[in-house]
């Protein structure tokens, strides 16, 4: 049947919510195999799974969408792979997944994959949910109505899994007949004859949504394109009628039936939803109650992360000085521990930020809270150019830009995705913080205002202010972007339901796995390419720095100790990368910052956590003091000719703000080029956040100094 | 049309192709009934409740509905 070098593809297919990732979990489990990392290249999820010996098949979970007529690029990515063929995606089988309180809408959408004539069976999940409310649903009957297998499952207690195992084998095995649909019209039946042999299709319904989407699918060619223009122009063949008329008829073939075993509500009785609903959307207490979530986010992220973060930073900073006191001193230990380690370690402690970030933020998903918000506050972002979705971006933001980005393609409005896509990474996200905290020290001293501590309102502060410039930047753009097509809100408000804590479970290994693979992978990279830049430079001057430091320590009289460190920090001027810095030190001198701190600017490009990293990596190197935190080096640093600290509150200052606005990241300039097309918006936002970074340090700067 | 909160309606048609193309999608038929529960924060969406489901919609988008209250 499937030839032997393909694999068995399985799509996972439903209307946004109805349980389609959750089946995807159920499936595969906590130890899946996920092919792509979501969050960073993904338009869906793929996983390798195992049904028995015999059998691996591809399981790809497609974004939900309410019919093949697509909203948004996220819906676009549904339409665009199963009008085509020869898509590589394109699968052999459709799970279609369907919540049975939506029953008549859902019915829409497998109205619609019946007539592509691909095998499906039909999963109906939430069955706990239809026992615990004594409903009833006769799935005899709706298997007749669609003419497909119709399994009855529950995404919580998941007895029958082995059921939707033995469906997908029989699928493998033999094209089960499914019934047809919808009978085109003539005028559609015409269109369709009439570019049957340029187009490549597998049923007369697929060919005319090849049709349908001619304007926007990408792997229709232009000539055919325009001839399919034409021939609407002339024929007045007008696809969003006939669109709406086929809708229509398709309610028409399943509605009556539908509506006989569709469960019922107990007449007028309040849900527990519309229970939680009068409170939480209440005009007065939502946004009130949003305001609370926000804090205690915030709360979680900087008081309960403390803790272990302290654990993690101390834990490291023993095994480098284990490695360096146990083991002879050749230039392996000397990359391990002032170059691998410190590196790793400055990424690594935020470990327990961004897990209890992506918790709660995972937690409020899958609970049903997050649309919600988008209900409430959608009329309020449209008067900063964007849409109701684009709160999820920017609370998402809070954590990383990266995935932030990728979900406003849940966005139809390009006008008020763009905008959203150029002022999330204005938001304050993880990576931030190390640096933030680091430098917050150096900015503010410890003591307590009232009942706050100084440093913590410090950090609220900066938190504040990215959240006003994006609100600011928005509001310019507003009246720069011009506007293409129409906006929508339409969501759908899930029922309120108890998580299922597999789902948080994966969705935060996923994100925190992605964060620590990628940022772990640049930051290894960087810190063993800076750990050989500082510690090796021209030979020649390498050696005249040492020569010129002990002569200097001579006419000093410095001690043993402090000759060693002077040495260490000349060698350092002269590395490699100390040239690099030296360099670029006229442009950031009128900021406040020397060449070290140059240095962590060009390699905190890569990912501003880098920063961090960098110093640990640069003050290992330049000192002989060993086993000491980052901090402690840097509070000690000083200009050994002058006998200044490096580190006063004006630098500290300017380099905080030059942190909350600069777009010090590779990989959100990355996702932006990818999800606008273009290289002209990830530029314009690299320079328009440099501008305000460059700005403001120089005005902080010269106001404290 | 203007609706009140509270009272149900019965959708008759559209007054927008293109957002009725987006309606319909989501279970907004002729003949069906829908309630209008409470508006936003700041006015400008709409909750209602439609075959026991939740949706919310801009005024602008509800506006392109044409029902008839139904007592
Ligand atoms: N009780 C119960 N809840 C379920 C079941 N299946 C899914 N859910 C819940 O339904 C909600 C939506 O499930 P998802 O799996 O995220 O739905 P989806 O179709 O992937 O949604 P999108 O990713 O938005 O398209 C989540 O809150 C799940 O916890 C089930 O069988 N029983």
């Amino acid at each position: 049947m499937s030839p032997i070098t393909n694999t068995y593809k399985v799509a996972l297919i439903g209307n946004p919510n109805s349980g389609k990732t959750s089946l995807f979990n159920s499936l595969t489990g906590l130890h899946q195999h996920v092919a792509n990392f979501p969050g960073v290249t993904v338009d869906k999820k793929i996983a390798k799974y195992q049904i028995d010996k015999n059998l691996t098949i591809e399981l790809i979970d497609f974004p939900g969408t309410y019919s093949l007529y697509p909203n948004s690029d996220d819906e676009k990515v549904v339409a665009e792979i199963l009008s085509n063929p020869v898509n590589d995606d394109y699968p052999d089988s459709i799970i279609y997944v369907m919540d049975p309180f939506a029953l008549k809408r859902e019915m829409l959408l497998l109205s619609q994959l019946k007539d592509l004539d691909i095998p499906i069976i039909v999963v109906l999940t939430m069955k706990d949910l239809i026992e615990k409310r004594n409903l009833k649903i006769d799935i005899e009957k709706l298997e007749k109505i669609i003419g497909t297998k119709v399994i009855f499952f529950s995404n919580k207690a998941k007895t029958n899994l082995n059921e939707i195992r033995e469906a997908i084998k029989e699928l493998e095995k033999g094209k089960p007949k499914i019934p047809r649909s919808y009978i085109l019209k003539d005028e559609e039946k015409k269109i369709v004859e009439n570019f049957k042999d340029r187009l490549n299709f597998n049923s007369d319904y697929q060919a005319l949504l090849q049709i349908h989407h001619s304007d926007w699918l990408r792997y229709q060619n232009k000539d055919l394109k325009k001839e399919i223009e034409k021939y609407k122009i002339e024929n007045n063949f007008k696809s969003l009628s006939y669109r709406i008329n086929e809708t229509l008829d398709r309610y028409q073939l399943f509605s009556r039936d539908i509506d006989k075993i569709s469960p019922k509500k107990h007449n007028k009785q309040d849900t527990i939803t519309d229970k939680i609903d009068k409170v939480i959307t209440n005009r007065v207490f939502g946004p009130i109650i949003f305001f609370v979530v926000m804090l205690l986010l915030f709360q979680a992220i900087f008081s309960w992360a403390e803790l272990p973060m302290e654990l993690l930073e101390n834990g490291f900073s023993l095994l480098s000085g284990y490695i360096r006191d146990n083991f002879t001193n050749t230039w392996i230990t000397g990359l391990l521990a002032d170059g691998i380690i410190p590196g790793l370690a400055g990424v690594l402690v935020f470990i327990p930020q961004i897990f209890l970030l992506f918790l709660i933020i995972g937690i409020l998903e899958e609970i049903g809270y997050m649309s919600r918000v988008v209900y409430m506050f959608d009329d309020l972002m449209k008067r900063f150019g964007m849409n109701g979705r684009s709160i999820i971006a920017l609370i998402s933001g809070g954590a990383c830009a990266v995935p932030a980005i990728m979900s406003t393609r849940t966005i139809n409005n390009w006008k008020e995705r763009l905008i959203t896509i150029m002022v999330t990474p204005l938001v304050s996200c993880s990576a931030r913080i190390p640096v933030y905290t680091l430098l917050v020290v150096f900015a503010v001293p410890d003591k307590d205002i009232g009942i706050f501590n100084a440093r913590g309102l410090a950090l609220m502060g900066l938190y504040i202010l990215g959240i006003l410039m994006t609100l600011i930047s928005s509001v310019v753009l507003k009246y720069i972007i011009k506007s293409k097509g129409r906006s929508y809100l339409m969501i759908t408000l899930p029922e309120y339901k108890r998580p299922i804590l597999k789902n948080i479970a994966i969705f935060v290994k996923e994100k925190v796995g992605a964060f620590v693979y990628v940022a772990g992978k640049i930051i290894l990279i960087v810190s063993i390419i800076l750990w050989f830049a500082a510690s090796y430079g021209p030979s020649g001057a390498m050696n005249t720095a040492k020569a010129d430091a002990i002569e200097l320590s001579k006419d000093k009289h410095f001690n043993d100790a402090q000759m060693a460190n002077l040495i260490a920090s000349e060698q350092l001027e002269h590395s490699y990368i100390g040239i690099l810095g030296k360099t670029i030190e006229p442009v950031i001198k009128p900021l406040g910052f020397d060449w070290k701190i140059g240095i962590a600017l060009i390699t905190s490009f890569a990912a501003r956590e880098v920063f961090v990293g960098t110093l640990a990596t640069i003050y290992s190197v330049g000192t002989t003091d060993d086993g000491m935190k980052v901090s402690e080096q840097m509070a000690k640093d000083v200009n050994i000719k002058t006998g200044e600290k490096t580190y006063n509150q004006a630098v500290a200052w300017s380099l905080l703000l030059f942190y909350v606005f600069a777009l010090q990241c590779m990989s959100t300039i990355a996702v932006v080029r990818k999800e606008t097309n273009s290289w002209k918006w990830p530029i314009i936002q690299f320079l328009y956040m440099g501008a305000l970074a460059y700005l403001s340090s120089f005005a902080i700067y010269n106001i404290l100094s | 049309m203007i609706f009140e909160i509270g009272k149900t309606y019965k959708i008759k048609g559209f007054n927008d192709d293109e957002i009725a193309g987006k309606l319909l999608t989501l279970g907004f038929l002729p003949e069906t009934s829908f309630l209008f529960v409470r508006k936003s924060p700041f006015g400008g969406a709409y909750y209602f409740e439609l075959n026991g489901t939740k949706i919310a919609l801009r005024k602008e988008e509800a506006h392109a509905i044409v029902a008839e209250e139904r007592f």
